[in-house]
């Protein structure tokens, strides 16, 4: 089922948890609210399901209206600490959301019983039906929950950070099994994280999230490579920025002016400009557009190598990935001084107050 | 990790079972059997008229029903009071939860004589009800329900404090009713604490006498607890008569507490992983 966000507003007493939010969501996709801590994403999630009411705005969930959890009965929702029912057996609990419906929608003892078989199956925990929640490990433990939400045939998934409170092996292993799961059920699916590889790996779509407002929405692919806002440079993955300014057409950096390529901004702009580890070469000798950099860490990791570096103009530090082999070609050592020369560059507007230092060279 | 019952990792089970029994031998069971000595100097005959005189069967069933009535009434509130003070946060928080205290630090005939004062026919409250509770067995429960109230909350607090709020709502995401939500998923992990709550106030109830001499007017078959009869025939010196009282009191006693605490269920053994 599809699922509506109609610009939803939630405020707890002065804290804004959400600022007019909308998002639609097809039927079977599975999509990742990504965020910071604070930045509402398990307020939204909440929302979709119910738990909380949004102070303005709706969500509809296959076109209807759904103003309380209590009026609807077709959501599946995964809790980050798996929120069993400790006094019940697995199956009871997997059972739950049947038994509580209303005697002519509930089914009969056996179908109740094939059901729950069924789910847990599907969870790789049929032998687990007798033992008690607290028997089993965090991981079968979040595998039960995902079961219970299951058992119900929801027409939407929700999972607030599922994989939060397991170690990291489990939760690499569990990544890949949603993914499959979804693939199997087809069930339109929102989960909630704080991992931006676990939102890269799992979802069709992410969602960006910052202080209450959708910062990015689009693929993995789109949000890594053509992060729409500074913040989301600096959330997902790793970046370098450089602050400088425009000037005669190009990005002056320090003393180093840095040709642009596509539309750029007014002429004395202060901007800053991002890229990616990958996307800065490095080179022993001075060229147009290289600024001049101190190896301060020379790290290698199999074909891969991270040097970093302090920029000589501010002494901000940079990070450049090449292969082992680029590294050896340029023999390289820490404190020497190298220059570095940006492939790519994305502009954004400058909004942190004015440094003393940008007076030495803006004039 | 905490040591279980069985307690390997800690020796000394011979010690502190010694300890355990000298201790409670000294303390309860010493004082209990000159009881039961003293009433044995008595025949069968003497012993049987003196426990079987409708009088003593009329404050004894005072005494087991009012017991019983403000238990259940401890019951219900106490656990309201206990949600109240575990799931919301008020001004004024620290204060009630504090006064919850209150009936096991006054002593119980300041609490008797404030309860008549107020549930009398002119009394504060007694004035607008359009019944008698002081000079009455409702009076009794009354005074037993104050008397009370501190062993329900305290004992079911903490368990509330421990109930993960989440799974209420997962029990709503699954569809349950608020009424199923707390019958299938809130009640059942505090039914231990409940019935030791109530188990307390209601032994209490039994043995009260401070509070409820003064609010109940002692009026023989009606408002008459076995306790008050007991003083009564010691200071007639009929010793054989107040211990007579006084055993059959015990045994009912006993009796009763027994049955409740082997109603409470048998904690689910499971080895928790990390």
């Amino acid at each position: 089922m599809s699922i509506h966000v109609d610009s939803v507003s939630k405020r707890f007493n002065h804290f804004v948890a959400l600022q007019d939010v909308s998002l639609a969501i097809p039927e079977g996709q599975l999509v990742a609210l990504l965020g910071p801590s604070g930045s509402g994403k398990t307020t939204l999630l909440r929302i979709i399901a119910g738990l909380e009411s949004p102070d303005a705005g709706e969500v509809r969930i296959h076109g209807d209206a759904k103003p309380s959890i209590h009026t609807q009965r077709k959501v599946g929702f995964v809790f980050q600490h798996y929120a069993l029912f400790s006094h019940l057996s697995v199956f009871e609990n997997v059972a739950f959301g049947l038994r509580v419906r209303p005697r002519r929608e509930r089914p009969s003892k056996a179908e109740i019983a094939a059901r729950v078989q069924k789910v847990l199956a599907m969870v790789h925990l049929d032998w687990a039906g007798h033992r008690m929640p607290d028997q089993l490990s965090g991981g079968q433990r979040q595998r039960i929950a995902l079961a219970r939400a299951l058992a119900i045939e929801p027409e939407v998934l929700l999972l607030d950070e599922p994989f939060g409170a397991l170690d990291a092996q489990v939760r690499a292993e569990l990544r890949q099994w949603l993914r499959r799961l979804h693939e199997q059920t087809g069930l339109t699916s929102v989960f909630v994280t704080h991992d931006q590889e676990e939102a890269m790996e799992v979802a069709d779509r992410i969602v960006v999230l910052h202080q209450g407002r959708i910062e990015q929405d689009g693929t993995p692919q789109e949000v890594y490579e053509k992060p729409a806002t500074p913040f989301i440079y600096q959330f997902i993955g790793q970046v370098n920025r450089f602050r400088g300014r425009i000037r005669d057409g190009a990005f002056q950096v320090g003393e180093t002016s840095v040709s642009l390529a596509g539309p750029t901004p007014e002429e004395g702009a202060r901007v800053e400009g991002y890229l990616r580890p990958h996307e800065l070469d490095l080179a022993v000798d001075l060229s147009p557009g290289a600024l001049p950099a101190t190896i301060t860490r020379i790290q290698s990791l199999g074909p891969l190598a991270r040097v970093r570096l302090s920029a000589a103009h501010d002494q901000s530090d940079l990070e450049a990935h090449l292969s082992a082999d680029e590294l050896g070609q340029l023999s390289l050592a820490v404190g020497q001084r190298i220059f570095v020369k940006p492939r790519r560059l994305d502009l954004f507007p400058d909004t942190s107050p004015r440094q003393p230092a940008d007076g030495d060279w803006v004039i | 990790m905490a040591h279980t019952a069985s307690g390997r990792s800690l020796p000394g089970f011979g010690l502190s079972l010694g300890l355990t029994l000298t201790y409670l031998s000294v303390i309860v069971l010493l004082p209990l059997s000159a009881l039961v000595l003293k009433a044995g100097g008595a025949t069968w005959t003497q012993y049987w008229q003196a426990v079987s005189d409708p009088r003593v069967v009329a404050s004894l069933r005072l005494s087991l029903l009012a017991s019983l009535a403000g238990a259940i009434l401890n019951l219900v509130f106490g656990v309201l009071v206990a949600w109240v003070l575990v799931r919301y946060r008020f001004p004024g928080q620290k204060v009630v939860d504090a006064i919850v205290d209150l009936p096991f630090a006054l002593p119980t005939a300041v609490a008797g004589i404030a309860l008549t004062k107020i549930y009398m026919p002119e009394g504060w409250i007694g004035r607008f009800l359009p019944f008698k509770v002081a000079y009455t067995p409702l009076g009794v429960i009354v005074a037993l329900a104050f008397i009370g109230l501190p062993f329900v909350v305290r004992t079911v607090q903490p368990v509330l404090e421990e109930l993960d709020a989440q799974e209420e709502e997962a029990a709503a995401c699954l569809g349950a009713s608020r009424l199923q939500t707390l019958r299938h998923v809130v009640l059942p992990p505090l039914v231990p604490a409940l019935l030791s709550g109530f188990t307390l106030a209601f032994a209490r109830g039994l043995g009260e006498y401070g509070s409820v001499v003064f609010i109940s007017g002692n009026l023989p078959f009606h408002t008459e607890i076995p306790p008050l009869l007991i003083i009564s025939k010691l200071e007639q010196y009929d010793y054989l008569g107040a211990t007579a009282i006084a055993t059959e009191l015990l045994f009912i006693s006993f009796a009763l507490l027994f049955v409740i605490n082997r109603l409470q269920p048998k904690p689910r053994k499971g080895a928790s992983h990390g």
